[in-house]
């Protein structure tokens, strides 16, 4: 009963992360982002979009009260759920597995296609690039001041990103995180202009909406089909 | 109750209704779900044209507009004009559903989507519209059920695309609100939007695939139901941010215009034609939202609408021919001709009417379009490539159509050319 009552509340935790606000929050959204535009293995990818959405919280606390801060991280942890259990129904894997080379690294695999090839040689321009650009003064969003650099840089990491991800995909799960990590960008840079809790709430809702859609697409693409409804052997 | 508020839940309760008829899944209860949706729209479509919205002195009745805390919709008698075409458009979509269940299209999901779509254009501030637009198109997703015919990243594209336009549109619909016009390029966010969203060059790609392998009740829903609502909603924030034509503009639509072109001269099939055909209206529509005028008639959205009817003719005509199973390559549409004249004409009359020929709805458009370009300072060379694309999409579809009737068995224009000679 004790412990009910002394649990923590939603200021004692933004306390307790404290050590993460600032630039190492921005930081973390940017190498998140970089192993969602990658994309190696969708467990992975998963659970950096979860980190994404964790860090991004302590970027909006920046620009929202803290009340509404955490509605962006509910949203996004009810939307990596969403995508969890799309992923483990539809059975999620690349759909041309012959055309793989794999590295092994003690027990993880990493599957490496021509696609992410791409994606490597494209996280390795536009990383650097995001990180050297950002903090100049010219490429200064609106409404992001000298003292909000750090989201500056996240902003444009993330929208960045974001786009490598969904341009270089085809199929719907890598191209949906990609648009989601798109969006977490634009939904920073937003917060900093207009704090009205009617978007705040349409933002949530749009979220919520597109990862049904990419639910939706990423089960009805053929190899899921395949996957969920495997036709009967031929007499051969 | 409200008029704008009765109007969104009467569409969501017509499409949960038909959505639970659907959920049936038998013959039957296909065919039903058609026939109420197509008395379910008429009513509505009947309704909507029959509302009093304004007084007698012209000013807006208090029941047209409904205030929330952050928001207001508002119905305005151009709005409502749009709305019954919506609607009634979507009623004679149900009925080409009844005629073709076999067509993959969902229809409580297409009715769905329309919701959004309206409350989008009814709604202060635009930005929510913009999200607005985004739920629409996750609807629309369903309603065009991909799994059906492989068209899992042609939609897949569709709905990136929307979903990029909407952070543009409201940073667009942000900036003439917080006077910062100077800190962004908003005319060139405006028109990055309107590519996006409307299919401009070259953001166009998903729409190939859909004509070429999805239902052309799909076709008839997402590029002649939902664009003309889409560039109702452009318009305003074209008005607001962009005085005088815009290059980047400009060069999308002319880009679509000759894609359409290359296509038209590369088409194999015959639905091949038609998505070059469709494409080429695509890219002048989107040249004709830079003409003058008022953002707010129905007059502006004249081409788009008359895109719908184009596209409701040559849909009707595909459908019944490819529902014999005849040939679909060029080369082979004599016997098609032959068979279906029907069929035939009304789809070669849609497709004339897409391209704004002479004696058909679409040359109200192109003529309005051509009469704007002499009164408006455009660049000569955009003008010479438009009419160069249209002619070349133009002879395409009268060689089909000259192949057809005139020439005999062995001596046609595709027969010299296409057909491969047996060998010696």
């Amino acid at each position: 009963m004790n412990l009910l009552f002394n649990f923590p509340t939603l200021f004692d935790w933004i306390e307790w992360a404290s050590f993460l606000r600032g630039q190492p929050a921005a930081l973390l959204v940017l190498v998140t982002a970089v192993l969602i535009t990658l994309f190696w293995d969708w467990r992975l990818a998963l659970l950096a979009l979860l980190t994404q959405y964790l860090a991004a919280a302590l970027l909006f606390i920046d620009l929202l009260e803290p009340r509404l801060a955490i509605v962006k991280l509910f949203v996004g942890l009810f939307v990596c759920l969403m995508i969890y259990w799309t992923a483990r129904q539809t059975a999620w894997r690349l759909p041309k597995p012959e055309g793989v080379w794999r590295l092994r690294l003690g027990p993880l695999t990493l599957p490496f296609t021509r696609g992410a090839l791409l994606r490597l040689v494209g996280v390795l321009i536009l990383t650097p690039a995001v990180m050297l650009l950002a903090p100049r003064a010219a490429l200064r969003l609106p409404g992001l001041t000298a003292a909000l650099a750090h989201v500056n840089l996240a902003v444009l990491g993330l929208a960045g990103l974001g786009l490598l991800a969904l341009a270089v995909s085809r199929d719907p799960l890598p191209a949906g995180m990609g648009l989601l990590t798109f969006l977490t960008g634009f939904e920073l840079f937003y917060s900093a202009l207009d704090q009205s809790v009617a978007m705040l709430i349409a933002l949530a809702a749009l979220n919520f909406v597109l990862a049904l859609a990419i639910a939706y697409l990423t089960q009805s693409r053929p190899a899921s089909l395949a996957a969920r409804y495997p036709q009967p052997a031929g007499p051969d | 109750m409200p008029i704008p508020l009765l109007l969104l839940t009467a569409l969501l309760l017509l499409a949960l209704l038909l959505a639970l008829a659907h959920r049936l899944r038998t013959p039957i209860a296909a065919r039903a779900t058609a026939v109420a949706g197509a008395l379910g729209g008429g009513g509505l479509t009947a309704w909507l044209a029959t509302l009093t919205l304004t007084t007698a002195a012209g000013a807006p009745l208090p029941a047209a507009t409904w205030a929330a805390a952050d928001f207001t919709l508002a119905l305005t008698p151009s709005l409502r004009a749009l709305s019954v075409l919506l609607l009634a458009g979507w009623a004679l979509l149900a009925l080409l559903k009844l005629r073709f269940p076999r067509a993959p299209l969902q229809l409580p999901a297409a009715l769905a989507a329309l919701a959004p779509l309206l409350a989008a254009l009814m709604i202060t501030p635009v930005t929510l519209g913009a999200v607005l637009l985004v739920i629409s198109a996750a609807l629309l997703v369903v309603a065009l059920q991909p799994h059906a015919w492989d068209g899992s990243g042609s939609v897949l594209r569709f709905l990136l695309l929307t979903t990029l336009a909407a952070p543009l549109l409201i940073v667009a619909g942000w900036l003439p609100a917080a006077a910062a016009g100077a800190v962004l390029p908003t005319a060139h966010i405006t028109a990055l939007a309107a590519a996006l969203l409307l299919g401009g060059f070259p953001f166009y790609t998903w729409m190939r695939p859909l004509m070429a392998r999805a239902s052309p009740l799909a076709a008839l829903l997402l590029l002649g139901l939902v664009p003309p609502a889409l560039a109702a909603y452009v318009l305003p924030l074209r008005a607001a941010v962009l005085p005088t034509a815009d290059a980047l503009w400009q060069l999308s639509g002319l880009g679509t215009v000759l894609a359409a072109a290359l296509l038209a001269v590369t088409a194999v099939t015959l639905r091949d034609l038609w998505a070059a055909v469709t494409l080429l209206d695509v890219g002048l529509c989107l040249l004709a939202l830079l003409l003058p005028g008022d953002p707010t008639s129905l007059a502006a959205l004249s081409p788009f609408l008359l895109r719908g009817g184009g596209l409701l003719l040559s849909g009707a005509g595909l459908l019944l021919i490819e529902e014999t199973g005849l040939p679909a390559r060029l080369h082979q549409q004599r016997a098609n001709m032959r068979q279906r004249p029907l069929a035939a004409a009304l789809f070669l009359y849609g497709c004339f009417s897409l391209v704004g020929a002479p004696l058909t709805p679409g040359f109200v458009g192109r003529w309005a379009l051509l009469a704007g370009w002499g009164a408006t300072a455009v660049p000569w060379w955009l003008v010479v490539l438009a009419l160069l694309a249209l002619a070349i999409v133009v002879y395409q579809l009268l060689r089909l159509l000259v192949n057809g009737l005139q020439a005999p068995a062995g001596e046609s224009m595709y027969d010299k050319r296409d057909v491969p000679r047996p060998q010696q």
